[in-house]
């Protein structure tokens, strides 16, 4: 049914949600502050993103998920006919990434992960949808595939690869062929470690010298500078001036920020501008907080997180029924992998990515479609089961 | 359909995904805590090294006092106009374009540009879309070095055709007829370097304070280069009058304001030059105590005298400066400072009066002395009852404050034969002349206590072997005759000493002006002496005599025979104390901080020369018969009221004028004062005069009386006034 039911709101995700958000502004400020670059009004803009955010949060809090569901092949299609309008819009560094509409820039890979996700679910928990069958598995592919191979061609081969943990964590769950599905993630995992050496160990490009050890014919499956980025995850001090500079002022941000941190409005690394001013309040943001709150807010960070998705899980195991569970499921999924791989991107643990930190990077788009996806978590929720 | 039997298992896979996720956020914090717990300092270490610089600060010198208190060496304020760099970075500035354009032409065309600051604002502010022409009329060699220079300036750069663009100049046209016009309009929407904009700054705060520029263009850049978290001292050593114009014209200007420096200032000037020397500045150094210095501003060290003997007392210890600098190099904050202490300081036992009645009247001209030729020479005064040196005189002098700051200066005194920087008073070395025959005869009469009566005969001509030497009176055709040691001393008969010394031998006259303290090696003055010096003497004694005629010049003080005034300070001294040869001292007492405690400098005897009493009498009462009896021969030395005793000495040297060799003489006089208790010792040496009684007769006489009336021992209110009115130097 329709309507917001305060008593079965969950105030424990929606404060987290506000929290984050008012901290986020707080922290887009300091990422900010100090920068030549004139743009000390972010935070508000990040404000008022949150603000449309929270509008639509309350939408989709307010409709009953069911009646998305019945839409979802509608949502789907869209999705992917905004996939495919990106390419008509002219590159932006290099990537047909963004549709821009008047006030704004539209991310549709944003919205490609939610309708994957919304038409996965509704695909599985079809009455009657036998999970043995061969062709209910491929038929995950395809739902699957399609947007994948588009935001691959973008290019942006991070945000593709989000879906592949996410349609995994549904059809392990629902137990589509799940035997199989296991083995392939010990063989994807195996093929990326040989990827990552043989990354290391290859030639260098034509005009370069090779260091000891680079013996191996170059690798034709990626880009340079996606190279380049495993690169610098995999060495200590690759390409400093270039390519490693990011990780390594990330890393002296976070470090030197030690137990305490360097307090508000004082995260040098940040103000001093060796943190690279365009992407410490998106990409890097969690490099500010680190810096100025150290390890304690950091750790609060991550435990506010941590709760986020523990109320996801929550939502999930209480949905009334198989699609609300299996969508609260991806989006709880979606969201660890976004926090997760951002933050371990910031701390050097992962090369680094172009995925932003959910609810606190500075993105008007990446931010409502956060919302989007919570909405419907918090809709899951309000319309559980009565245990 | 197999939904119910998979409920277990799903609730399997739903913890499974718990799990990892959970465990996906205990590794992130894992590693957080491995980044910012154990390995923070290394990071800490990183980012220092990245974003903090150390400047050294200078100490504040520390003072040297005389003995009354008055400064002879201070530190003084020195105020500049600084400009920090770091706040110049705004993006756009159509008139800092056009300078920094301007200059950049100025080098190359190598003439001042027909256009005024004032003018260029103008230009830009009413007409900046039209052409400005900053140069209007080339000469033939300007215009042909303008158009090389350009050619090469837009040169197309290596495997290309394509000509490099200088915004703001045509290249097809260099030049319209003869002018040089920049096209403003082509620099209004350029992005300025930070150095254009300085310059700017500089061009604004010089039209507003009303003085020429002090820095070039090609300096603004360097600083930028290489000195860029520091301010650039745009103005130095500006004067309260510039100083009032800047805070009422420019304290609106952001990214200036006044900066202190401490610079070294001698207010006694050329008199203390040679004394205390002066400082330069020093050396700049990369690294201290182990910690790197980024910049070093420099401080100054002692080069010469008691600045460069005492430079470790005086200089203080520099502070630091921890400067957080940002990505761009430029200054952000200042982070600790650790600041610099302050010199000790010093006080001498010079009295600065004293210093000054001893430099005028080493200057007061006597007849037969060309005029408007520098005198050169000497004055110490010592206290014969301590050894505490008074004062302390060389001429011709410097002064120390141009030298400092003025490399032409610095330069002249290079070329200018007068030696003006020689420190004679302490090193130069002369032959004493008749100065030396108190010193000879108080050898003698230790050796054969009765010598005193033995009477020579002065006869002219005299002849040692077939050599005639000369007593000065045989010159104008007399000769002294008959007489005893004590006259010999009051007329300086060379023939008596000639007799004296072929009788009784050089030996007992070495020894006794060993123990004079003649012909030492270094020691004798340790107070200015610096360690290098240590193997060479002051002055030459030679150990021995060759022959008769080598021993008779010797003991009338020529041939081998050198000291320097002081050593001939010392002498008089102990002849007047009685024989205790004390080492002079110029550091009275001295701290190491200006809040600390003065440790005294203690007064040291160096030995007491064993003279029989009777000696001592004998030459001191022909010492006083010399100023006091009437055919004494410093008679002009005389002061009404006043006993004094010396000698006159006169030594003959050849000097080179041009190409030829002439024969000079060094005039000298050493003498004490009062005669019955003594408080002054006085050597006084006048280069290139006529005859100790002539030259410095009346100098010492000058000396004496100024001397006497400023220690109140005459009692004269007319020279009391002109004392206190206009005794200065």
């Amino acid at each position: 049914m329709n309507g917001i039911a305060l008593k079965r709101i969950d105030w424990a995700m929606l404060g987290t949600i506000l929290l984050l958000i008012g901290l986020s502004a707080a922290f887009v400020y300091s990422a900010q502050f100090k920068s030549d670059l004139n743009v000390g009004s972010n935070w508000i803009k990040q404000l008022g993103f949150a603000g449309l955010g929270l509008c639509v949060y309350g939408v989709l809090v307010w409709f009953d998920y069911k009646q998305i569901g019945a839409f979802a092949w509608w949502i789907y299609g869209g999705a992917m006919i905004l996939l495919l309008l990106v390419f008509l819009f002219p590159k932006v560094n290099g990537a047909h990434r963004w549709i821009p509409l008047p006030g704004f820039t539209l991310q549709p890979s944003e919205l490609g992960k939610i309708a994957v996700v919304v038409a996965l679910s509704a695909y599985l928990a079809a009455p009657g949808r036998d999970v043995d069958d061969w062709k209910t598995f491929f038929s995950c592919a395809a739902i699957v595939g399609l947007p994948f191979l588009l935001i691959v061609a973008e290019p942006d081969l991070s945000t593709s690869l989000m879906l592949a943990p996410i349609s995994l964590a549904i059809m392990l769950y629902v137990g589509v062929q799940r035997k199989l599905l296991l083995i392939g993630i010990a063989a994807v995992l195996v093929l990326a470690t040989l990827l990552c050496v043989w990354i290391k160990y290859e030639k260098p490009p034509a005009g370069q010298r090779a260091a000891t050890g680079q013996v191996l014919p170059r690798m034709p499956f990626m880009e340079e500078y996606q190279k380049g980025r495993i690169k610098v995850f995999l060495t200590k001090d690759h390409d400093l001036a270039d390519a490693g500079w990011n990780k390594l002022q990330s890393q002296i941000a976070v470090g030197s920020g030690g137990l305490h941190g360097k307090g508000y409005l004082k995260g040098t690394q940040n103000i001093l501008g060796f943190l690279p001013r365009t992407v410490a309040p998106t990409d890097f943001i969690f490099c500010v907080i680190a810096e100025e709150t150290g390890f304690v807010g950091g750790v609060g960070f991550i435990l506010l997180y941590t709760i986020l998705l523990g109320r996801c899980m929550r939502a999930s195991t209480r949905s009334r029924d198989e699609f609300g569970r299996l969508m609260a499921l991806g989006i709880g999924v979606m969201l660890f992998c976004h926090v997760f791989v951002n933050i371990a991107m910031t701390i050097g643990v992962l090369p680094i990515t172009g995925l932003p930190l959910p609810l606190m990077s500075y993105g008007g788009s990446f931010m409502v479609s956060t919302m989007i996806a919570l909405g419907l978590v918090q809709s899951i929720y309000q319309r559980r089961r009565n245990r | 359909m197999k939904v119910r039997r998979q409920r277990k298992e799903n609730l399997l896979v739903i913890r499974g995904i718990s799990a990892l996720m959970l465990l996906g956020m205990g590794v992130l914090v894992a590693e957080l805590w491995q980044l910012q717990v154990p390995r923070k300092s290394g990071f800490e270490e990183v980012f220092h090294n990245q974003s903090v610089r150390r400047v050294r600060l200078p100490a504040v010198r520390g003072k040297i006092y005389d003995t009354q208190g008055v400064v002879l060496a201070d530190s003084v304020p020195n105020y500049c106009i600084a400009i920090y760099t770091e706040e110049l970075r705004a993006p756009r500035s159509a008139v800092a374009n056009t300078l920094e354009l301007l200059h950049e032409v100025w080098v190359r065309v190598g003439l001042p540009p027909d256009i005024s600051y004032h003018e260029v604002r103008q230009h830009i502010l009413l007409t900046p879309d039209e052409p400005l022409v900053a140069w209007k009329h080339l000469d033939d060699k300007s215009l042909a070095r303008w158009r090389r220079e350009f050619e090469e300036w837009t040169a197309p750069s290596k495997g290309s055709r394509r000509r490099r663009e200088i915004p703001g100049l045509d290249l097809g046209k260099p030049v319209q007829g003869r002018a040089i016009v920049l096209q403003t309009s082509a620099l209004k929407k350029r992005g300025t370097t930070t150095a254009a904009n300085t310059l700017e700054l500089v061009y604004e705060i010089s039209e507003r304070i009303g003085q020429p520029r002090a820095v070039t263009f090609q300096r603004i850049k360097d600083h930028i280069f290489a000195r860029r978290p520091l301010p650039l001292l745009a103005w130095k050593n500006i004067d309260d009058k510039m100083m009032a114009r800047w805070a009422d014209t420019c304290s609106g200007l952001a990214a200036t304001d006044i900066y202190y420096q401490s610079d070294r200032h001698y207010p006694e000037g050329e008199n203390m030059a040679h004394l205390i020397g002066f400082t330069l500045a020093a050396d700049a150094i990369s690294e201290e105590d182990g910690e790197r210095v980024d910049f070093d501003l420099r401080g100054i060290e002692g080069v010469k005298g008691l600045e460069i003997k005492y430079n470790d007392l005086l200089k203080g210890q520099p502070g630091s400066q921890l400067v957080q600098i940002d990505v761009s190099g430029y200054h952000y904050r200042d982070l600790q400072s650790k600041p610099p202490q302050p010199g000790g300081d010093l006080q001498l036992t010079i009295d600065a009066n004293i210093q000054r009645f001893a430099k005028e009247a080493l200057a007061l001209r006597q007849d037969g002395e060309a005029p408007g030729v520098p005198v050169r020479g000497a004055v110490v005064v010592l206290d014969p009852n301590n050894g505490d040196v008074l004062a302390m005189v060389s001429a011709p002098s410097f002064d120390p404050n141009t030298y400092m700051k003025s490399k032409a200066y610095r330069q002249a005194l290079l070329k200018d034969t007068t030696a003006r920087t020689y420190h004679r008073a302490v090193f130069g070395q002369y032959p004493p002349g008749s100065t030396f025959k108190p010193v000879a005869a108080l050898g003698v009469l230790k050796a054969q206590p009765d010598y005193g009566e033995t009477i020579h005969d002065c006869v002219n001509p005299y002849y040692v072997g077939k050599r005639q030497k000369r007593c000065w009176i045989h010159r104008r055709g007399g000769a002294h005759g008959e007489l005893d040691l004590r006259h010999a001393l009051m007329h300086s008969c060379n023939v008596y000493m000639f007799e004296m010394v072929q009788e009784v031998g050089y030996e007992p006259i070495h020894e006794m002006a060993r123990q004079f303290g003649l012909g030492q090696y270094a020691g004798l003055f340790p107070d200015l002496e610096m360690p290098e010096q240590k193997d060479e003497p002051y002055g030459n004694l030679p150990a021995s005599a060759y022959n008769a005629t080598d021993a008779c010049n010797l003991v009338i003080g020529q041939g081998a025979i050198t000291a320097s005034p002081l050593q001939m300070a010392m002498v008089v001294a102990t002849i007047a104390n009685g024989g205790t040869l004390y080492r002079p001292r110029l550091v009275q007492k001295w701290r190491t901080a200006p809040d600390q405690e003065y440790h005294r400098n203690p007064t040291w005897a160096i030995r007491r020369i064993d003279i029989p009493m009777a000696a001592l009498e004998l030459v001191r009462g022909g010492m006083h018969d010399v100023v006091m009896h009437k055919n004494g021969t410093a008679k002009k030395a005389r002061v009404p009221g006043i006993e004094i005793a010396g000698k006159t000495g006169s030594a003959e040297f050849k000097k080179k004028v041009g190409d030829e060799v002439v024969d000079s003489t060094h005039t000298w006089m050493i003498s004490y004062a009062p005669f019955d208790f003594p408080r002054y010792a006085v050597a006084f040496i006048v280069e290139d005069g006529v005859s100790g009684g002539n030259t410095v007769g009346p100098r010492l006489s000058a000396l004496y009386q100024k001397i006497f009336e400023y220690d109140g021992t005459i009692k004269n209110r007319k020279s009391k006034i002109h004392h206190l009115l206009g005794g200065a130097s």
